[in-house]
């Protein structure tokens, strides 16, 4: 099951982290970029049952 | 010639969990991706002043959190800066949905080293576990030299 985090990155702007059965497949900016694995970012997850972004 | 050719042991138990650290907060929530110890780490433990057993980490899960990794730094100082500061170890923390009939279960990363007097042990997780409240009850299982 899809399940989609609303997150907030330490410099106050938003994004997601999306989920498949509990397991991270991408973690992305408001607009949709995708954030690579070897990007360091801190995060904090403020809704774990967000509605699916727009560009999803 | 050696310094010292008798085993010793600690003198006294040094239980300390992330939670007490952080206002007891649960740990998890917030992801920090950094592989050098950079942003916010969890503080998890600090040595005693003549060093300290760490044996081990103990993650029991709170609430249904996503799976996640938590990495492990040491760090000779509460600044905390790229050169005191050195990733250790990591684990592997799957996703776990909380039970009222079963027990969750519990994942443990044996460390059994002596950490240098004041040192700390800190800990971040590479993807967020969930929404505030959702995470891992962080124990470190310690004795004081």
């Amino acid at each position: 099951m899809i399940t989609w985090f609303a997150i907030v990155f330490i410099d106050n702007s938003t994004g997601y982290q999306k989920m498949v059965d509990g397991n991270t497949v991408g973690v992305y900016r408001a607009d949709g970029t995708v954030i690579s694995s070897e990007e360091a970012v801190e995060y904090t997850c403020i809704n774990d049952n967000a509605p699916a972004p727009d560009w999803a | 010639m050696p310094a010292n050719t008798s085993p010793i042991y600690s003198i006294v138990g040094a239980t300390d969990s992330t939670a007490s650290n952080n206002s007891g907060t649960v740990s998890g929530p917030t992801a920090n991706t950094s592989l050098t110890g950079s942003g916010t780490l969890i503080k998890a433990f600090t040595a005693g002043a003549n060093g300290s057993y760490v044996q081990k980490i103990r993650f029991r899960p709170v609430g249904s959190p996503a799976a996640t990794v938590c990495r492990v730094f040491i760090s000779s100082s509460s600044t905390t800066s790229a050169t005191d500061t050195w990733l250790y170890d990591e684990i592997t923390l799957p996703a776990v949905t909380v039970s009222q009939t079963a027990a969750s279960s519990v994942f443990e990363l044996p460390l059994n080293i002596a950490l240098d007097p004041n040192y700390l042990l800190f800990v971040t997780f590479g993807t967020s576990t969930g929404s505030s409240g959702t995470g891992y009850s962080v124990v470190t299982i310690a004795g004081d030299y």
